[in-house]
């Protein structure tokens, strides 16, 4: 229990136009709770996608994963909805899961409307928190999420993630783009997500040094496959 | 030369996202801009590519395109300059490209009707520019729909146009954020060898490639250059906080040691 455990993962792709294509062959990763895994891989090597069954937007071709004991593969649209609290995911284009016309701190505290239990002072109140810590200004609450900049737009996403204090928080090149303060910013409220909630972050990227700054374990991703396995000594 | 002269665009809100932003993009260089996220970069170069939201306007201030006033043009004029004069490779690759059409349909399209070529030499030119980007299965890549391709792939894919085009500015919004290291070395190789004769705006906030590719480095904050040289002077004596704190995080390095296995 309180654990990810991907199991012989695969995950094959049909198309009438490209034929077979094999995005991900046989995956094995267990991850526990309250630690980090950093997933690195070049382009294409199907990192977003291991992301994008860990959320189930997508069901592996064959295997299973496991998330605190329940087999997720097999779960339908209502047990994700259920589930959404204790999940959070986090893209690279994080413009397209924000309401562009909607300001940013509407889009925010829907979801802590959704999924918490917060009354509307302490929703303020989180939210004011969490911008001072990803070093946005609260002026930018008003601004509709069109007018946001790419990188405010990243920041804004993981912010809503971590608002509802996921278990699990799934991070697809969310530094990718953001200037090194931003980076830093973002990087720190992972940490501290991890430390005050025990959350277990899976975090994709190319960037070896975020990586490495983010946690103690790095799988590295290559054509599908996890060809090499990397560990902090203590 | 392009040249950016005092530059003013204001929000519906009256928010000014540049003031008063003048910068040089001579041909033959490669000329960086950095500045932490809403600082106004992308808003530049949307302004030079005449792509600004409906809800902005350029208040005040011109830009030169060699003896061509941009911001005199009719939409139509300025449109027309667009791939062939002045090239984009744009920060978030996943919105560029049309996800109903696959991609060689699109290269193909663009070359066609930009360069006026036929079908087939088109699609020769896409091949032969999709394999100098690194995306070496072309026929998979141009079978694709956008969808189907990563952020670093497509964002590789936008390069080839680019190459294919060949125009004599070439604005490059964070083109190397989506790639891995092989095929960021390789993307700015790129532009080093194959552009060199291109004027190119660099916007990042890769230090390493700022410092690598770039003689004159623009820092924009809150909209207005705040400091201006090269990466390694901007490193060593950073004026304002934002770059000082820049400066210290650039050098951070990461704690502890690793163990390493192979699968």
């Amino acid at each position: 229990m309180g654990e990810i455990v991907i199991q012989n993962v695969n995950q094959i792709y049909h198309s009438e136009t490209q034929g077979k294509f094999h995005a991900l062959r046989d995956i094995n990763i267990r991850l526990q709770k309250g630690e980090n895994l950093a997933i690195e891989g070049e382009s294409g090597s199907g990192k977003s996608t291991l992301a994008r069954l860990l959320i189930g937007m997508e069901k592996p071709t064959s295997g299973t994963i496991y998330i605190d004991g329940e087999d997720i593969t097999k779960w339908n649209y209502r047990t994700w909805n259920y589930h959404r609290k204790k999940i959070q995911a986090v893209f690279q284009d994080s413009s397209g899961t924000l309401n562009p016309a909607r300001s940013a701190f509407s889009n925010v505290e829907e979801a802590l409307i959704n999924l918490t239990s917060y009354n509307r002072k302490e929703r303020k109140q989180r939210i004011y928190d969490l911008m001072d810590a990803v070093y946005m200004d609260h002026k930018l609450l008003d601004t509709p999420v069109r007018r946001l900049s790419g990188g405010e737009q990243r920041r804004l996403s993981l912010l809503r993630a971590i608002a509802i204090e996921p278990d699990y928080l799934i991070m697809d090149e969310v530094t990718s783009g953001l200037d090194l303060i931003s980076t830093d910013a973002v990087l720190t409220l992972v940490e501290n997500a991890v430390k005050l909630h025990r959350c277990s972050c899976i975090f994709v990227t190319h960037s070896r040094k975020d990586a490495m700054r983010i946690s103690n374990r790095i799988a590295i991703m290559q054509n599908g496959r996890i060809v090499e396995q990397g560990h902090r000594i203590k | 030369m392009l040249k950016v002269n005092q530059l003013s665009v204001k929000e519906k809100s009256d928010r000014f996202l540049l003031d008063q932003v003048s910068i040089e993009i001579p041909s033959g260089a490669i000329t960086g801009l950095t500045g932490h996220s809403g600082s106004g970069k992308t808003t530049l170069l949307r302004s030079i590519f005449g792509m600004l939201h409906t809800d902005c306007q350029i208040k005040d201030g011109n830009i030169f395109m060699d003896d061509i006033e941009l911001l005199c043009l009719s939409r139509r004029q300025h449109r027309s300059m667009c791939g062939k004069k002045i090239g984009f490779i744009p920060q978030n690759p996943m919105t560029a490209f049309d996800s109903r059409l696959k991609i060689g349909y699109q290269i193909q399209e663009t070359f066609q009707r930009r360069l006026g070529l036929t079908k087939s030499q088109a699609i020769a030119i896409a091949k032969e520019k999709l394999d100098f980007v690194n995306l070496k299965e072309t026929q998979r890549v141009l079978n694709a729909y956008p969808g189907q391709l990563s952020g670093g792939m497509l964002q590789r894919v936008a390069a080839a146009i680019l190459l294919g085009m060949s125009p004599d500015y070439i604005l490059a919004d964070e083109p190397t954020a989506a790639l891995d290291d092989e095929n960021r070395n390789l993307l700015l190789k790129v532009l080093q060898t194959q552009m060199k004769e291109k004027g190119i705006l660099f916007v990042s906030h890769d230090v390493d490639a700022l410092q690598r590719l770039c003689n004159n480095v623009y820092v924009l904050g809150a909209g207005k250059v705040i400091e201006q040289g090269n990466m390694d002077q901007l490193l060593t004596k950073p004026q304002t906080d934002w770059m000082k704190q820049f400066s210290s995080l650039s050098r951070k390095e990461s704690r502890g040691k690793w163990e390493w296995e192979k699968l």
